[in-house]
C-alpha cells in the first residue's frame, strides 16, 4: 500500500483549501469572468455604459430628493459628489450580494456535471464586481474633477491612495455575505428570500444618503457596526476630503471583513461537497 | 498489490434522501427516507483499461461516476485516484447560448480543466472536428441542436487526461457523428496510458470498445470481469433481478370485486434447487376467515400449474399478515415464468371467492442440474417433468 496517489477522495470534512488548485484554474476563474462581462452587455446598444448610468441616474434622484427638498447634510461638498462616491460603493457591494446569494442554484448546471474548485466561480463574479467598479470609478472622478476646479471637493494625496483599497474590501465583503446566505440557504432557502431585506438593512444603515454627522451621538456607535460605515467614509474622505478619516471605524470595518470572509469561505467549502445532493 | 493502478475504491457508501426537504429535517433525525445509492462498492482499476459499466436506470452508474469525478462527496469509503482525472458527465457543460461557437470552445474547455495553451493548440483541431467552422463566430443559440452537440463533444474528445469519465455521451448526433466518435475514443484507448471509464445502456458499443466491465444492480457491484459475461450477466439481470416487489399501489384486474384483502409485498425470502420460499405481506381490509392462495404459474401461452395453499390464516379488519409459502418448482424445467397470486375465502357452499388478484414475482429457473441428462424441449414437452 505504499503506492503514491494523486487524489484522496473521501468523506473527511476538514478537507483544505488548495490554492494551488485555485491557481491551476486560474483560466477558468478568467473564462467566467470573461463570460460575466459578455453576457450582460450582449445584445444592448450601449454596451458598458449601463455601468455608469445606473450609479449617475440614482445620485441624480437622491440629490433632487434628500439634498435639495429634503435638505440633508452632505459634509460639506455638493451632494451630488457626496452621494455618487457612496453610490458606486454601495452598488457594487449590492451587485457582489446578489450575485453569489443564489450561486449553487445559478450554477447547479456547472457543479453537478464537472469538478473544479467550487471557490473559482465567487472569485470570478468578485474579479467582474471590481472590473465594474473601476468603470464607475472613472465617472465618479470626472465629477470629482467639475467640483474640484469649482473648488467645491479637495484633493487628498495619500489618504486617495489609502482610499481606493476601500472597493476591493467592499468587493470581499459584499462576496462573502452573498457566499454566506447561498451555502445557508441550500437546504432551506428562507434566507436567500429574505437577501433583499438583508440588503435593504446595509443601505439604510450606511452613509449613502446621509451623513453620520447627522446621527444623534448617542446611537452613532450602531451604525458602526455597519461595516460599510467605515469603509464608504474613508473612500469619500480620500476621493474628496469631506467628513474626517476616521481610521478606529476602518479598522473595525477591516476586521468584521475578515471574520465573516474566512466565515463565509470556510462555510462554502463545506457545503458546496454536497450541494448538488440537495440543491 | 500492483503499482500500475490509477484507480482504487474501497468500501464506498453512498447515502441520498428521498422525497422533499422538509421541516422535519431540521432536527436531523429524519432518517426514514434515506437510501443507499451505492452499497460497499470495491473496485480498481488498471492503468490502459477501458472500464464499462453497465446496468439499469436508477441502479447508481452515475452515482458512482459523479464521486470519483468529485462532483458531490461519499457518505463513507474512500477512492484513490492517480493521474488527472476529467469527466464527460454531458457533452457541453458550461456552454453558454449567447457566446460564440469560438468563445465556447474555450470556456467549456476551461471548465473541463484545460489551460489556455492548450485549448490555443487544439482549437483549430476542434473545430475541424465539430465541422461547424462556418459558424464558429456565430452564438450558438443560433446553432442547430446536432451542430451544438457535435461542438461539444469536439472539446470534450480532445481532453487531455490519464482518466477519462463518460456517461452516456455517445448517445447524441446522428449515425455518421456517432461513428466519427466511436473512432475517436477508440484511437484515444489504444494510447496505453490512458485509462477510460464508459457508462452505457448501449451494449454494442460496450463490447466494441471496453477491455473489462462491471455490472451495477442497486448500488452493488454485481459482476465485473470479462465484456461478454457482464453483458449476459445484464441482460439476465433484466428479468431475474427482481426478488422483492411492492404490489400496495398496482392496480387490479376489473374483475375483482372484492376488497377484503390486499398484498401489499411479496418477496422470495430463499430460492434453492427444488423450492421457493415466498413471503407475503397481506393487508386486512374487512375482517376474513380461512384464508388462501393461489399461486397460477404460467408460460406465454396458459397456466400450466398452481401452487395451492389453503387456509393460511383469518384475521380481522385492520390487521397487517405476513405468511412464508414454499413453492415447490422440482419438477418444474428451466424457463421464465410468469405469476399469478390470487387470495381466496370458501362460502358456505364450499366455493372459492376470489378477493385479491395480482402479478406477482416472476419464477426464473436455470440452473444446470435440471438439464444433466438430455436437452429438454419445452415447446413440445411441456414446462413440467413428472
Amino acid at each position: 500500500m505504499d503506492k503514491k496517489w494523486t487524489t484522496v477522495i473521501d468523506d473527511d470534512s476538514k478537507k483544505r483549501i488548495s490554492i494551488r488548485e485555485l491557481s491551476e484554474y486560474r483560466y477558468m476563474i478568467y473564462m467566467l469572468f470573461k463570460r460575466n462581462y459578455k453576457l450582460i452587455y450582449q445584445q444592448t446598444l450601449l454596451g458598458p455604459l449601463w455601468l455608469v448610468l445606473g450609479p449617475v441616474f440614482s445620485s441624480g434622484i437622491f440629490s433632487l430628493i434628500f439634498g435639495y427638498i429634503g435638505r440633508f447634510d452632505s459634509d460639506g461638498i455638493p451632494y451630488f459628489l457626496f452621494s455618487i462616491t457612496a453610490n458606486i460603493l454601495w452598488i457594487t457591494f449590492q451587485g457582489c450580494v446578489n450575485k453569489n446569494a443564489n450561486i449553487f442554484q445559478d450554477n447547479a448546471y456547472l457543479y453537478g456535471k464537472v469538478y473544479f474548485p467550487r471557490l473559482a466561480v465567487p472569485l470570478a463574479n468578485m474579479f467582474y464586481a471590481l472590473m465594474s467598479f473601476v468603470v464607475r470609478l472613472l465617472v465618479c472622478a470626472f465629477v470629482w474633477l467639475f467640483y474640484l476646479k469649482r473648488g467645491q471637493a479637495q484633493f487628498t494625496g495619500m489618504a486617495l491612495a489609502f482610499a481606493l483599497i476601500c472597493p476591493v474590501l467592499v468587493t470581499v465583503l459584499g462576496t462573502s455575505i452573498g457566499m454566506l446566505i447561498s451555502s445557508l440557504s441550500v437546504k432551506y432557502r428562507d434566507l436567500a428570500k429574505g437577501t433583499g431585506f438583508i440588503v435593504q438593512l446595509f443601505l439604510y444603515t450606511s452613509p449613502v444618503i446621509y451623513s453620520t454627522a447627522q446621527i444623534p451621538e448617542k446611537i452613532r456607535f450602531l451604525f458602526y457596526i455597519n461595516p460599510l460605515t467605515g469603509f464608504i467614509e474613508c473612500f469619500r474622505y480620500g476621493f474628496t476630503g469631506a467628513g474626517k478619516l476616521n481610521i478606529s471605524s476602518f479598522v473595525v470595518s477591516l476586521i468584521t471583513t475578515v471574520v465573516i470572509t474566512v466565515i463565509s469561505v470556510v462555510v462554502y467549502e463545506r457545503i458546496s461537497r454536497d450541494a448538488v445532493d440537495i440543491v | 498489490m500492483s503499482n500500475d493502478s490509477v484507480l482504487k475504491i474501497v468500501d464506498l457508501n453512498k447515502k441520498f434522501h428521498k422525497g422533499t426537504i422538509s421541516i422535519k429535517d431540521l432536527t436531523g433525525r429524519n432518517h426514514d427516507n434515506d437510501f443507499l445509492a451505492i452499497k460497499d462498492f470495491n473496485l480498481e482499476v488498471r492503468k490502459g483499461e477501458i472500464l464499462g459499466i453497465i446496468g439499469q436506470n436508477g441502479a447508481g452508474k452515475s452515482t458512482l461516476l459523479k464521486l470519483i469525478s468529485r462532483i458531490t462527496s461519499p457518505t463513507s469509503g474512500k477512492i484513490y485516484i492517480d493521474g488527472k482525472i476529467s469527466s464527460l458527465l454531458e457533452v457541453g457543460t458550461g456552454f453558454h447560448p449567447e457566446l460564440t461557437g469560438r468563445e465556447n470552445i474555450y470556456l467549456n474547455g476551461s471548465i473541463l480543466g484545460m489551460r489556455r495553451s492548450e485549448i490555443n493548440e487544439k482549437v483549430e483541431e476542434i473545430i475541424d472536428f465539430s465541422e461547424c467552422r462556418d459558424f464558429i463566430d456565430t452564438p450558438v443559440k443560433r446553432y442547430s441542436s446536432g451542430m451544438y452537440v457535435r461542438l461539444a463533444f469536439a472539446v470534450a474528445v480532445h481532453l487531455r487526461s490519464d482518466i477519462l469519465i463518460m456517461d452516456e455521451v455517445l448517445s447524441v448526433g446522428d449515425v455518421q457523428f456517432q461513428k466519427k466518435c466511436l473512432d475517436k475514443i477508440k484511437e484515444i484507448s489504444g494510447d496505453k496510458n490512458r485509462t477510460i471509464l464508459y457508462v452505457s445502456h448501449n451494449l454494442e458499443t460496450v463490447k466494441r470498445l471496453c477491455t473489462r466491465c462491471i455490472v451495477i444492480d442497486k448500488g452493488i457491484k454485481k459482476f465485473d470481469g470479462d465484456v461478454k459475461e457482464a453483458i449476459d450477466c445484464y441482460m439476465g439481470n433484466i428479468v431475474t433481478d427482481e426478488d422483492r416487489i411492492d404490489l400496495s399501489e398496482t392496480l387490479r384486474p376489473g374483475w375483482l370485486q372484492r376488497s377484503d384483502v390486499r398484498i401489499t409485498k411479496a418477496e422470495y425470502v430463499s430460492k434453492d434447487l427444488n423450492s421457493l420460499k415466498l413471503g407475503i405481506d397481506f393487508k386486512i381490509n374487512k375482517s376474513v376467515q380461512k384464508v388462501g392462495i393461489r399461486v397460477e404459474i404460467a408460460d406465454e401461452e396458459r397456466v400450466f400449474a398452481t401452487a395451492l395453499f389453503t387456509n393460511l390464516f383469518s384475521a380481522n379488519e385492520g390487521e397487517t399478515v405476513y405468511r412464508e409459502i414454499d413453492i415447490d418448482t422440482a419438477s418444474i424445467m428451466n424457463g421464465h415464468y410468469n405469476v399469478v397470486y390470487t387470495v381466496f375465502t370458501m362460502d358456505a357452499f364450499g366455493n372459492t371467492v376470489d378477493l385479491d388478484c395480482i402479478t406477482g414475482l416472476d419464477i426464473v429457473l436455470d440452473d444446470e442440474r435440471r438439464n444433466r441428462t438430455l436437452i429438454w424441449h419445452n415447446e413440445q414437452w411441456g414446462n413440467v417433468c413428472l
